[in-house]
């Protein structure tokens, strides 16, 4: 890894940087992973429903947000404001769908497409940020307990256990009755508790396998030091399956989002689990109102299926690249 | 230029123990005699080839000579310096530059998402020798000297994209890229097909007499060990019982062991009928072991003396050294 | 000798595995006959077509494997045409097989004996019990096992103990072929020893037909009578193994006995055959062997030599099949 950086400075007639090939090659080796990608039906469905959401959270909604869903002179009003809005032309809420209002409104009055679309690139970060640190102490972790071995590896292997065995929505309750829990402080609650479980013992087992290999000897032999050979051999061999377990821990993620919000412990201003605890609340989610009022729980209940499965599917089809074994020849 | 019959490593009573776990509540520690009490010295441009079937130490034996395990006991001088502990980083720095392992298996000693250029400069980069010019410089020469070429057309691309033979030449390239003194190889061309193999046993020994190197070369295959080796060690159970000459040694064994195993050695002509020696049982493990000899239980020759004593390593005939007591003079 | 009767009769086999970038030709136009009671053995490096020869024989093939042409006769009838049930019937009574790695590959939750009394029940529906476990006392007796020893796991055997086990499987239904693929390759020398003559003792007490598959030409030499060289889903050459041995007419099989170390006789100059052998996807027409032949000429590079008998039991598959043994130094320098 360090030759590369040197790299952009010392190059001969016979070499191109080496850093310019160590790109050529990784776009090399994206491509051929992309191709064995492209060639699961359900990665590729999962990736899909993740570029449509993408698109509809970050490029559909600020077009709309600053077009036609603006506050106008016109109107007067913020009618599709997804947290404040409320639209007066219209006497009942939650009003049905009808052209003004696609996905109708909710018991507020407000918007719920605007509700829906304001929430996608929140529900991304969320997600994203807390798989991130999940894999990043999962990595780290796995790696360290696996190499040294002994007190540091029961130290942690048995914090996975506790971390494991933990209840999960109830540490959750507490925390949100003493403090204000938002959406980033969620998100590392979520990252810092998975980081600390299940994923590192997938990790440090893998990192056992590769623990053992001869190049890791080959290495030792001319002299690496643990930490060299922690970053530049266990690592980049434990790396496509970390990236597999994130894709699966967004899911993760995203879904204790909704669940938290559903029983109204966070404090954020919108978000999909949200959406449906409004409706909730206000007593549409009960009984025959289920069938009547049916806006208000489908498009956030579907979105969140959608999007946790989205990631998992994504997750079946890396699995097909990171083990050979499960492809087809 | 230091003197060609320099001693370049010299081990003395090199022991690697390790403990064993009886049951799952013994208390009782018993120990895996893997290497017991071997010595022996290995000059300047010599190679000493240690044989032996699966699990008699020599893998072990090579691996404490590389440091990857440390001794239990027993002295290691590597170019008259004492590197048995190894207790300083400048000591470390300065073993580990000159002494080098190549592996079994191509498939499983280069990593497989290094690419060529990484694995071979790896030593280099690791003792942070040289500037990066240089280590492309010398990879590309390296590369060239094992018979890879044109170098540049490999340097980047990754150990699977390369056959089984050039594999491991690449792995003789990174272990000799820093021009070591001292190369441990175990069992290098045992996966190797056959037609391969001969290659790259050919390419060893020319390297071996360009660079000057000493070499441990471990193998199970005799036959392998008479092309490759200047003198041959046979390793039974931890002991080392047969030591000398290669010629002298496949010519004129003399341990029972040795015969036995010499005699069992398949031979390319279908005309010719070995006189094979039959041997008891099966090879065991050397765990907290009697003080008798090892190969007691087995040997046909076995005397009332072998079952009380360990015989010592004497020399019989002008550096032709055996561990046994149908050798002893005293015992006559 | 007496009157040699054929068993086993392979007719220009072909057998490619049809991958996504085209046609493997790992076993291509391979024809030999295999007399009952002979030992034959197959040489060759990996990916030679060795084993694909021995699975297409025994039909156990890949699910990308395709027969493309060619006939196996066992007793005068065609394997190839044979219907699944039927071709059961043969495996292990007709030709029984020792698989690479076999003795890893013995169940460790079941006793030994008891897996081989399974094979015995399955293949012989109307064996009981009683008179299986005979059967594998008499087997463990043939292959030098202590019968006591039926009851033990396998993880309680050593590796020969192992393959001894394997060994008395093999035989388990009374076969009349029995092909042993890399019957003693991850055994140590003093054991590979013992089992290849107890093969050979009992290949011999039984009057059974051999197939031994080997990469190590040298322990073919001990076991087999027959030899046939494989060279990138061919069969190149194809004689007693005194003729391979001591008249050898394919530059590979030159190139492979001179560059066998040996522990006998004096210390001979390796020989070494340059390069690697050929990728066999869409393999060309040509003599597989010409990049790496010191004798190729454009004839070689232009078509593929036909297998031919050149002298009695002795078959080529060579444009220049001169007398190679004195060109072996300049073999050498090429």
């Amino acid at each position: 890894m360090a030759n590369t950086t040197e790299g952009m400075t010392a190059s001969s007639e016979i070499f191109e940087s080496p850093f310019k090939i160590k790109v050529k090659l990784m776009w090399r080796a994206f491509k051929e992973n992309w191709r064995i990608f492209s060639e699961s039906k359900i990665g590729m469905l999962g990736l899909w429903i993740v570029i449509i959401f993408a698109v509809a959270g970050f490029v559909v909604y600020p077009i709309l947000a600053s077009t036609i869903w603006k506050s106008t002179s016109l109107n007067a009003m913020v009618s599709y404001n997804p947290v404040t809005g409320y639209d007066f032309t219209i006497a009942n809420n939650p009003a049905p769908p009808s052209l003004a209002h696609l996905l109708g409104t909710d018991p507020l009055g407000r918007d719920i497409l605007a509700q829906l679309l304001y929430s996608t690139p929140r529900e991304f970060a969320l997600g994203i940020i807390a798989a991130l640190i999940t894999v990043f102490l999962g990595t780290l972790i796995g790696t360290v307990s696996a190499f040294y071995g002994g007190v540091v590896d029961t130290f942690f292997m048995r914090l996975a256990d506790l971390v494991l065995l933990f209840p999960f929505i109830p540490f959750l309750i507490v925390i949100s009755g003493m403090m204000q829990v938002n959406l980033l402080t969620l998100a590392l609650i979520i990252g810092l508790l998975s980081g600390f479980g299940g994923i590192t013992i997938i990790l440090r087992s893998q990192a056992m396998i590769v623990k053992v290999k001869p190049f890791i000897e080959s290495a030792k032999v001319s002299g690496a030091s643990d930490p060299y050979i922690i970053v530049n051999h266990i690592i980049p061999n434990i790396m496509p399956l970390s990236f597999l377990y994130m894709m699966f821990n967004v899911t993760g993620a995203i879904f204790s989002e909704a669940v938290l919000s559903f029983f109204g412990l966070l404090n954020i201003r919108m978000s999909w689990g949200l959406m449906i605890y409004t409706a909730d609340t206000a007593g549409y989610i009960v009984g025959t109102n289920i069938g009547t009022y049916w806006w208000l729980w489908l498009p956030p209940g579907m979105a969140i299926t959608l999007i946790c499965g989205a990631f998992y599917f994504i997750g079946r089809g890396l699995d097909e690249v990171v083990n050979p074994r499960l492809r087809r020849r | 230029m230091v003197d060609a019959t320099d001693v370049v490593l010299k081990v003395e009573n090199l022991k690697k123990f390790f403990p064993v776990r009886k049951g799952v509540f013994s208390r009782v520690r018993s120990f895996l005699h893997a290497v017991d009490d071997v010595s022996f010295e290995i000059k300047r441009g010599e190679v000493l080839a240690l044989v032996g079937e699966s699990g008699c130490g020599k893998t072990t034996t090579g691996k404490t000579l590389v440091r990857l395990h440390s001794p239990t006991d027993g002295k290691i001088t590597f170019l008259n310096r004492d590197v048995t502990h190894l207790r300083s980083a400048v000591d470390r720095k300065w073993f580990h530059g000159k002494s080098q392992m190549i592996f079994q298996d191509p498939f499983e000693s280069l990593n497989p998402r290094k690419t060529i250029f990484d694995i071979v400069s790896e030593p280099m980069n690791i003792q942070s020798e040289g500037s990066l010019k240089y280590r492309e410089e010398k990879t590309m020469e390296i590369l060239k000297r094992v018979g890879i070429s044109p170098p540049n057309a490999f340097l980047w691309r990754y150990p699977h994209e390369l056959s089984g033979g050039q594999r491991q030449r690449v792995a003789i390239a990174r272990a000799l890229v820093m021009n070591p003194e001292f190369v441990v190889a175990d069992e290098p061309t045992s996966m190797l097909d056959v037609s391969i193999r001969t290659q790259v046993m050919k390419l060893m020994m020319n390297l071996i007499s360009d660079m000057h190197m000493s070499f441990l070369y471990i193998t199970h295959d005799l036959a392998v060990a008479r092309y490759m080796s200047d003198y041959i060690s046979v390793m039974y159970l931890g002991k080392m019982v047969e030591y000398g000459e290669t010629e002298e040694v496949i010519q004129n064994p003399l341990h029972p062991y040795t015969k036995a195993l010499i005699s069992a050695v398949p031979v390319p002509d279908p005309e010719f009928k070995r006189k094979s020696i039959q041997i008891k049982g099966g090879i065991g493990k050397a765990i907290d072991p009697l003080p008798r000899c090892r190969f007691y239980d087995r040997c046909p020759f076995a005397m009332d003396v072998c079952a009380k004593e360990e015989p010592s390593l004497v020399d019989v005939d002008d550096g032709h050294k055996v561990a046994c007591f149908l050798y002893d003079k005293k015992e006559e | 000798m007496s009157i040699l009767k054929p068993i086993l009769e392979v007719k220009n086999l072909k057998m490619y595995y049809n991958t996504r970038s085209g046609y493997v030709k790992a076993a291509d136009d391979v024809s030999f006959v295999l007399n009952e009671g002979e030992a034959m053995g197959l040489v060759g490096e990996s990916g030679c077509g060795k084993t694909t020869t021995s699975m297409a024989i025994m039909r156990l093939l890949a699910e990308n494997a395709e027969i493309i042409s060619g006939h196996i006769y066992f007793k005068g009838k065609d394997l190839l045409k044979l219907s699944e049930e039927e071709m059961n019937k043969v495996r292990w009574a007709g030709i029984s097989m020792i698989f690479q790695a076999a003795m890893n590959s013995l169940n460790p939750v079941y006793r030994v004996g008891d897996q081989i009394i399974e094979a015995i029940v399955t293949h012989e529906p109307n064996v009981t019990f009683e008179e299986a476990r005979e059967r594998v006392a008499s087997l463990y007796k043939l292959v030098g096992l202590d019968p006591k020893r039926m009851d033990n796991y396998p993880h309680e055997y050593s590796g020969g103990m192992k393959q001894r086990a394997v060994i008395a499987m093999s035989l388990s239904c009374n076969p009349d072929i029995i092909i042993a693929d890399e019957p003693t390759t991850a055994l140590d020398v003093i054991v590979q020893d013992m089992i290849l003559k107890e093969m050979s003792r009992i290949q011999k007490k039984l009057n059974m037909s051999m197939i031994y598959i080997s990469h190590d030409i040298a322990v073919i030499a001990e076991v087999a009578e027959k030899i046939g060289i494989m060279y990138a889903g061919k069969l190149v050459e194809l004689s007693d193994s005194v003729t391979i041995f001591k008249k050898p007419a394919h530059p590979y099989t030159v190139g492979l006995m001179s560059s066998f170390p040996s522990i006998k006789g004096e210390k001979k100059e390796l020989v070494t055959i340059p390069g690697e052998p050929p990728n066999l996807l869409n393999a060309p027409d040509s003599c597989r062997f010409a990049p790496r032949c010191p004798f190729a000429t454009k004839e070689c590079w232009e078509k593929e030599p036909p297998y031919e008998e050149i002298e009695p039991n002795h078959f080529l598959a060579c444009f220049h099949p001169q007398n190679l043994r004195k060109q072996v130094s300049e073999y050498a320098r090429g």
